[in-house]
């Protein structure tokens, strides 16, 4: 008889797996309504525009010299791509509990797939808030050094995988925990200059900000965007450090508590 | 052959680990179909979940170069967010095969249950999942060496049984069936040779008649 199911390869059956997984979630995420994408694009172009004309009501155009809207694209963006690797891979074992009794699905596959979905509607939105408001509005929308934007794209990635991946053990012990997280989460966009820059703040008060790694990234986000930019206390290699840190021990969390991710 | 080595499984409980298995070392010969006893509790879902590797032992490991079916159980497996044909879908892809469509129909059509196989599956009765889920693997053509069947034939209307029934036996041929069940009746129509989780250990006998008189004198 033919053999309909193939020999494969453990990367073989890992590609197999995490497209399975990609469809479903997509399914899931915005099949509900053809208005998923749309959301995808408007929140954060809506936050913006918000935000712009809260600081034109008070008289400002640009900010640390770029314009407003720019700036908060800028910071917006890579922001909430913080926010939804944290919210989406932290809960990418938990809601997918029911699929890990097949052999082939490992508890990583569901964080690869929606590392993948995140990124993918990231760059999407990224890349089309910048062309329209190159385009519609005439604002300087490409940056200096793109290599730039990437590594602290990436490392920002690295560092929100590293957090997920840990708080993905975690709940599997306190499921309650995730109720903390939203809590914690809500005021990170305040403390990681999201609309505002470190060379804004005086230098007294770095010490209140300067442990936080987003905030470093936003900044060489920016450094690397606009030209002349003033990165604060911005650094490269802080990020780097926690970023490695993080990912080492989320993934030896994560391979120590392979046993409890895949059981129901 | 599946072969367990120093194979423990253990749940945490207030009074400390609870053994299911410990450290067992065993060689579980699939020269017949085997139905596997056990009290309640005793461990006969952990058992043929840890052989379909959907849990693992928390120490040691299971090995086998049979293609092993996942666990055919009324927990687990299916994705309820999720309707029948798209668990159906995810089944074949994460099987590989490309072309879904295929299996799609072939699902729906053994399950018989209309136009609930495009209703999320949590939506659905257990005789209604059962359908779906020996669908999925009749699909695969039976692609299996080891079937692994946790009560799904237990469950369901007297023509899903008789129908699941001559679809197993149909197979006897080229599939082995691990089988847990309530009903003592069900598992010698099924099975030959039996297998009872007994303190902590396993135990293997020929006949399965053996078996369940080892069973109701011990268990």
């Amino acid at each position: 008889m033919d053999r309909q199911i193939k020999q494969r390869t453990p990367l073989g059956i890992m590609k197999d797996t995490v497209f399975a997984l990609f469809i479903r979630e997509l399914r899931t995420r915005f099949g509900g309504s053809r208005l998923g994408y749309f959301w995808a694009i408007a929140e954060p172009a809506g936050q913006a525009a918000l935000l712009t004309a809260v600081f034109s009501l008070m008289g400002r155009t640009s900010l640390s010299g770029i314009d407003i809207p720019v700036f908060m694209v800028v910071g917006l963006v890579p922001f909430k791509l913080f926010t939804k690797l944290i919210s989406q891979l932290s809960h990418s074992v938990l809601s997918n509990k029911g699929l890990m009794a097949y052999r082939q699905v490992e508890p990583i596959d569901p964080v690869i797939t929606r590392l993948l979905i995140e990124l993918a509607t990231t760059a999407i939105v990224f890349v089309m808030l910048m062309i329209s408001m190159y385009w519609f509005l005439g604002y300087q929308a490409a940056p200096v050094s793109l290599l730039g934007v990437l590594v602290a794209l990436g490392l920002l990635m690295a560092f929100s995988i590293g957090i997920a991946l840990i708080l993905c053990v975690l709940f599997e012990y306190f499921p309650d925990l995730s109720k903390l997280v939203n809590v914690i989460m809500t005021p990170m966009m305040i403390v990681s200059g999201v609309f505002y820059s470190a060379s804004m703040v005086p230098t007294q008060y770095w010490g209140l900000l300067d442990w936080n790694p987003v905030f470093h990234c936003l900044e060489l986000i920016r450094e690397s965007y606009y030209y002349g930019y003033n990165p604060g206390f911005a650094s490269l290699s802080f990020v780097a450090q926690v970023a490695v840190f993080t990912d080492f021990i989320g993934l030896l969390l994560f391979v120590s508590y392979r046993t409890k991710l895949v059981s129901p | 052959m599946i072969r367990l080595e120093k194979v423990s499984k253990w749940y945490p409980t207030k009074v400390g680990r609870h053994y299911i298995f410990k450290d067992i070392d065993f060689d579980i010969p699939l020269d017949n179909n085997i139905g596997v006893l056990g009290r309640n509790g005793a461990g006969k879902s952990t058992f043929i979940r840890m052989l379909g590797g959907a849990e693992h032992p928390n120490a040691g490991k299971i090995t086998s170069d049979l293609k092993i079916s996942w666990p055919l159980g009324l927990q687990g497996g299916i994705q309820g967010s999720m309707t029948g044909r798209e668990n159906a879908r995810f089944v074949a892809r994460i099987h590989g095969i490309k072309n879904t469509r295929q299996m799609e129909n072939k699902v729906e059509e053994f399950a018989e249950i209309g136009s609930y196989f495009d209703e999320p599956m949590k939506s659905y009765s257990s005789g209604m999942r059962s359908r779906v889920m020996l669908g999925m693997t009749m699909a695969l053509e039976f692609d299996f060496d080891v079937l692994l069947i946790d009560e799904i034939t237990a469950v369901g209307d007297a023509k899903f049984k008789d129908k699941a029934a001559t679809l197993l036996k149909k197979r006897f041929a080229s599939t082995r069936i691990i089988m847990v069940n309530h009903s003592i009746g069900q598992l010698k129509n099924f099975c030959s040779a039996g297998l009872v989780i007994h303190s902590g250990g396993l135990k293997y006998f020929e006949n399965i008649d053996d078996a369940v008189r080892f069973y109701d004198r011990n268990g």
